[in-house]
């Protein structure tokens, strides 16, 4: 490899490798102290209430109702048992698990490319994977604020057990094949847990295993080539039984089987068929803030796919290729589901970025070797307006987290950027202060009903209180879609909502986003009787009381 | 060099083909703006250019802290294409093809054709981007309407052209002639805008660079001449106007509202530089996220030229761009459009960048075999490509369904509304025109206070009562806290008494003028709240013509 800057290059003891992996965590630790503070995003919400279900014995469809694979449930819960049942322990989640992503992204590149790319791809991981694009909402060019849209969120867990089965099959060429197959397939099945997407990279493993056993030394081995694809399909399978069980000696294999086969495929269309704005609008979101990593990225794999076809080069090329396609894949192109292409692309940054620059033995040198070259000079001034960019667009997040810290702003003040609406319904300053209002009127095992919401459940577990349905997200109930509205299972889901929420009659009411005389209005619903029913029902027994960011609570009279 | 600059002499028909489909091209995409309404400068400066045909004065007839030129070129678009709004996109677009065809020349001149055709290209694509109609709110303005036909939009020919021109003289021919078209070119730029002098002293270093650079030899006689006639080109650029205003009278009420009180305003603001700072990054890179590759390539081509190829035209270029740079900052506000005059100093050091990085000829599978550094910067162009078709989809689709009559005029024109980040509404505004003209004589006179509506005067084409056509600078914080605007104020109150319009619109509720309470108890005691529109617009009626008396 030509040299890049040759500092880190001259440390060649191994200790060094580890100090530099310290201060990397120490670094990454730091930048990422205002997620502490951060409340909960709307999927965050649903997931910490079931989570908390579950430790309190409530089972996952069956008693709260879910479109969400389950492995993110399992995840929370297993946070909450760690470091209690509060908001921040999701966040310590998100932080350990970004820790050890930076470690294997650290690792990984050392063993391929060195330390110098080590460092690189390192540092690119850690700052550009804690940055705010991630935050977007996949269309109008909208994103949240600061990072708390999709801390904790599934793909944030996928990431490193991706990297951690590359990592392997990186090994596999050295060591015991059987046994990295097996622990390989163990880990996408783990992934799979919390997107069925996972199983393109069980199928690019596959791929590949297949090929270095037809053409390794011992040449063509049928029975060799079986046996991997049945260990890692084995080890993918092995991980769910435990969740099957647990699903099966709960009688709720048949609510999974309704909600994430039957009932999810039928609002699929509501996201897929890749309308062009959304795709062009979601990777301009992210792309807008680490566009440096794209450049490197693109520019790397071609010159690896025509200058450096090593084994583990192509599999690194193919990685971020199939990663690319699980983004795709989804068709909504929300901020978070790029996180799943930080590590590969900061991998090939730190593979490309010493290639493309000239090296130096100092700094001085180093600038004017590149600066006598035109396109040297642009890479350059583009890895330094990529992180100036940065630099600006975060600047008011680590501010706004520094004056709260240092106690010159009250929690409440802090809360108020928190708030989506009216882009999102979610709003976490309104919700917070309904949870204040509700935890100051309501008595003992009251319980709250919520028609519309999408996230609110924060209430729930804010405030301790019982919902009145097992809809703890209930916005699909009623799409503007026609024909997903009438949709057999959505309005029997519908009706079971509304016959709940009459029969027990709960002291509090909320509806959220649209008022409830609109929402019975909605063209794919206002022929409903059952809807019209609730709404009679409301208007005769509540009284309203609204809070800021379109929140209708309905006090019973 | 040499060989290219030879090649200088003869124009070829493949060049007259390129240079005709890049200006052809600069049009095309400028379509869309046809159809757009008019944005709230725009709607001052058609006021006064319409006004300026009818015998009326700026500042005289019509308060505005703007320098003068703008508004004889509004009246001079009317005289050629009609008083109606479409005559303001129709100028636009001529101007901008002709400064795409001025980069061409410049950067021929400068370096050579392909240089050329880079930087028009560059210049002709990004300078039609939706973001430079940021305002303060940020991304508030939908499509161009809020840019186009601005002051600096005329400016960017006459800059170029002035550097046409100095190029021309300093290589010899016609040199003084071109000196002095240099300098009379740069006074009209002034007449403009003022913070344009800071160009103007890219001349004039240019000019001087034997007197700074030791090595560069030039008899001192003549570089006073060239001085002489630089300096006297740009004061006979701004005689006609000052003699203009003496003769008609107006030249102290210019003065007194560009200068007086404008300073009274702007030299009284207490700066606080750390957010001036914050604000000047934030607005420059979410500015910079359509047209990052110009940025780049800018610094990237400065550095190279620094270290590398420090000839004084090069050098000229640099010293143009960070003069641009210094423009925007002079404004202190950094909204979308005065970044229009970064485009053609950053086209051009863009253009050649380009060629000078991948050569004049690309071949892909060198590239990426051989040149990972020029793959790299094909992906940064291709990945600015993405971003600003992203920001820019809207803007065209909007206008391709209003003109294929998949939406009504209405919905398109809904999209022109920036209230409540910023209290422009142009639906709000059209609708309280139409209402005004169902409703007065064309002899009635109306009145709109606060905000800076003047397109409600346009398109109901009733006459204010008063020279305030737009009045938010009368009410602000800033603006009208000021003494001379507290006697601003009594002017329009004398006004309004005097010359009662039939109707007052009121730009959000009257209450918020409460403070002002001249004015207010005026409008509260004789003047009837008759229909509410839509963005806080009020229209109240005269109580005389409510009662029926006249």
């Amino acid at each position: 490899m030509t040299g890049f800057y040759t500092l880190t290059e001259n440390m060649k003891p191994e200790k060094y490798k580890y100090l530099i992996l310290t201060l990397l965590l120490a670094f990454t630790l730091l930048i990422r102290l205002p997620i502490l503070a951060e409340p909960w995003g709307a999927d965050q919400a649903g997931y910490g209430y079931i989570a908390k279900g579950i430790l309190e014995g409530k089972v996952p469809y069956k008693d709260m109702y879910d479109l969400t694979a389950y492995g993110i449930f399992f995840t929370f819960a297993l946070f909450f048992k760690l470091f209690g049942m509060t908001m921040v322990s999701a966040h310590i989640g998100h932080l350990i698990v970004s820790l050890v992503t930076v470690v294997l992204v650290y690792l990984l590149t050392d063993r391929l490319y060195g330390r110098n790319a080590a460092l690189i791809s390192g540092l690119c991981y850690t700052i550009f994977s804690n940055g705010l694009a991630f935050s977007g909402f996949g269309y109008e060019n909208k994103s949240a604020w600061g990072t708390y849209w999709y801390l904790s969120q599934r793909e944030v867990f996928m990431a490193p057990l991706v990297l951690g089965a590359v990592f392997l099959l990186i090994l596999r060429e050295k060591r015991n094949g059987m046994f990295v197959d097996l622990i390989n397939g163990l880990l996408i099945g783990l992934a799979a847990f919390y997107k069925v997407t996972a199983v393109l990279m069980l199928v690019l493993f596959i791929l590949i295993v297949a090929r270095e056993e037809s053409v390794g030394i011992e040449g063509f081995n049928l029975k060799r080539i079986v046996g991997a694809i049945l260990l890692m399909v084995f080890g993918f399978t092995l991980i769910q039984l435990p969740f099957l069980y647990y699903f099966w000696k709960h009688d709720a294999l048949g609510d999974v089987y309704q909600a994430l086969f039957v009932h999810l495929s039928s609002y699929a269309k509501l996201s897929r068929g890749l309308r062009i704005e959304t795709l062009f609008s979601g990777h301009y979101s992210v792309m807008r803030e680490n566009l440096i990593l794209w450049l490197f990225a693109f520019a790397s794999l071609l010159h690896i796919l025509f200058k450096d076809r090593s084994r583990n080069n192509l599999l690194i090329a193919l990685w971020t290729l199939v990663s690319l396609a699980m983004v795709w894949g989804q068709g909504k192109f929300f901020g978070y589901h790029f996180i799943l292409i930080v590590p590969p692309f900061a991998i090939l940054t730190g593979y490309g970025l010493p290639i493309f620059l000239a090296s130096g033995s100092g700094c001085k040198e180093f600038l004017m070797n590149n600066f006598s070259d035109i396109r040297k000079t642009f890479i350059l001034v583009t890895v330094l307006f990529c992180l100036a960019g940065f630099g600006i667009s975060d600047y008011e997040y680590y501010r706004r987290h520094a004056l709260y810290f240092m106690g010159k702003m009250p929690q409440q003040e802090y809360y108020e950027v928190f708030s989506e609406f009216p882009t999102h319904p979610y709003s976490f300053r309104s919700d917070y202060r309904i949870a204040q209002y509700l935890k100051e009127k309501a008595l003992p095992g009251e319980k709250l009903g919520v028609i519309f919401s999408a996230g609110d459940t924060v209430i729930h577990f804010l405030t301790g209180m019982e919902p009145v349905t097992r809809f703890i997200q209930s916005w699909y109930l009623f799409p503007s879609d026609a024909s997903l509205a009438a949709n057999p299972i959505t309005a029997r889901l519908r009706d079971e909502l509304v016959d709940q929420m009459i029969r027990t009659a709960p002291r509090f009411i909320l509806c959220v986003h649209i008022p409830l005389e609109k929402l019975v209005q909605i063209p794919s619903v206002k022929d409903d009787p059952g809807m019209i029913r609730l709404y009679e029902f409301v208007k005769a027994h509540y009284r309203l009381e609204t809070f800021p960011d379109n929140r209708f609570l309905f006090v019973k009279l | 060099m040499d060989k290219n600059r030879k090649s200088l002499d003869g124009v070829r028909v493949k060049e007259i083909g390129f240079i005709f489909c890049l200006v052809a091209f600069a049009g095309v995409l400028r379509i869309p703006s046809l159809t757009q309404p008019l944005g709230p400068d725009q709607g001052i400066m058609a006021v006064i250019g319409q006004g300026i045909l009818n015998g009326k004065l700026p500042y005289r007839d019509y308060w505005e802290m703007g320098s003068p030129a703008v508004f004889f070129t509004y009246a001079l678009m009317f005289k050629l294409f009609g008083i109606r709004m479409v005559a303001i996109p129709i100028t636009d677009i001529l101007v901008s093809m002709l400064t795409t065809l001025l980069i061409y020349l410049l950067g021929r001149l400068v370096w050579n054709r392909e240089a050329g055709y880079a930087s028009a290209l560059f210049f002709a694509f990004f300078s039609n981007g939706v973001r430079l109609g940021m305002h303060a709110g940020g991304d508030i303005a939908f499509g161009t309407f809020w840019y186009i036909a601005q002051r600096e939009t005329f400016m960017l020919p006459l800059i170029v052209g002035s550097f046409y021109c100095i190029l021309r003289a300093e290589r010899g021919g016609k040199s003084l002639w071109m000196l002095g078209w240099s300098g009379f070119l740069s006074g009209l730029t002034f007449i403009y805008k003022f913070p344009s002098l800071l160009i103007f002293f890219c001349l004039l270093l240019y000019l001087n660079k034997a007197v700074l650079i030791p090595r560069v030899k030039e008899r001192w006689d003549g570089l006073l001449i060239k001085n002489f006639v630089l300096i006297s080109g740009f004061v006979l650029a701004l005689a006609p106007f000052v003699l203009f205003f003496i003769s008609q009278g107006a030249f102290h009420e210019m003065t007194d509202v560009i200068f007086k009180y404008v300073y009274s305003v702007y030299g009284n603001i207490e700066h606080n530089y750390l957010s001036i700072i914050k604000m000047a990054l934030t607005r420059t890179f979410f500015i910079a996220q359509e047209n990052f590759i110009l940025w780049i390539f800018f610094i990237a081509t400065s550095i190279y030229m620094i270290f590398n190829e420090r000839s004084k035209e090069n050098l000229l270029m640099v010293l143009w761009g960070l003069a641009s740079v210094l423009f925007v900052i002079s404004h202190r506000e950094f909204f979308g459009y005065h970044y229009l005059m970064v485009f053609p100093p950053f086209s051009m050091l863009a253009g050649y960048g380009i060629i000078k990085a991948l050569g004049p000829r690309i071949n892909l599978r060198e590239i990426f075999t051989e040149e990972p550094g020029k793959a790299f910067i094909i992906f940064a162009i291709l990945a600015n490509l993405v971003f600003f078709a992203t920001l820019n989809y809207m803007h065209y689709t909007k206008f391709y369904y209003y003109v294929t009559g998949k939406i009504s005029q209405e919905e398109y024109y809904a999209f022109f509304d920036a209230y409540p980040k910023h209290d422009y509404s142009f639906p709000a505004d059209y609708e309280a025109a139409r209402y005004i003209v169902n409703h007065t004589e064309e002899t009635d006179r109306i009145f709109v206070l606060g905000g800076t509506e003047s397109v409600i005067y346009f398109l109901s084409q009733r006459t204010s009562p008063s020279r305030f056509i737009f009045s938010w600078v009368l009410f602000s914080r800033t603006h009208g806290r000021v003494p001379q605007a507290e006697t601003y104020r009594q002017e329009l109150l004398t006004d309004l008494r005097r010359k009662s319009p039939k109707y007052i619109v009121t730009i959000r509720p009257l209450d918020t003028f409460e403070q002002f309470s001249d004015i207010y108890s005026f409008i509260r005691n004789h003047y009837l709240l008759e229909k509410k529109l839509q963005d806080d617009r009020f229209l109240y009626v005269d109580r005389k013509y409510e009662a029926g008396k006249i």
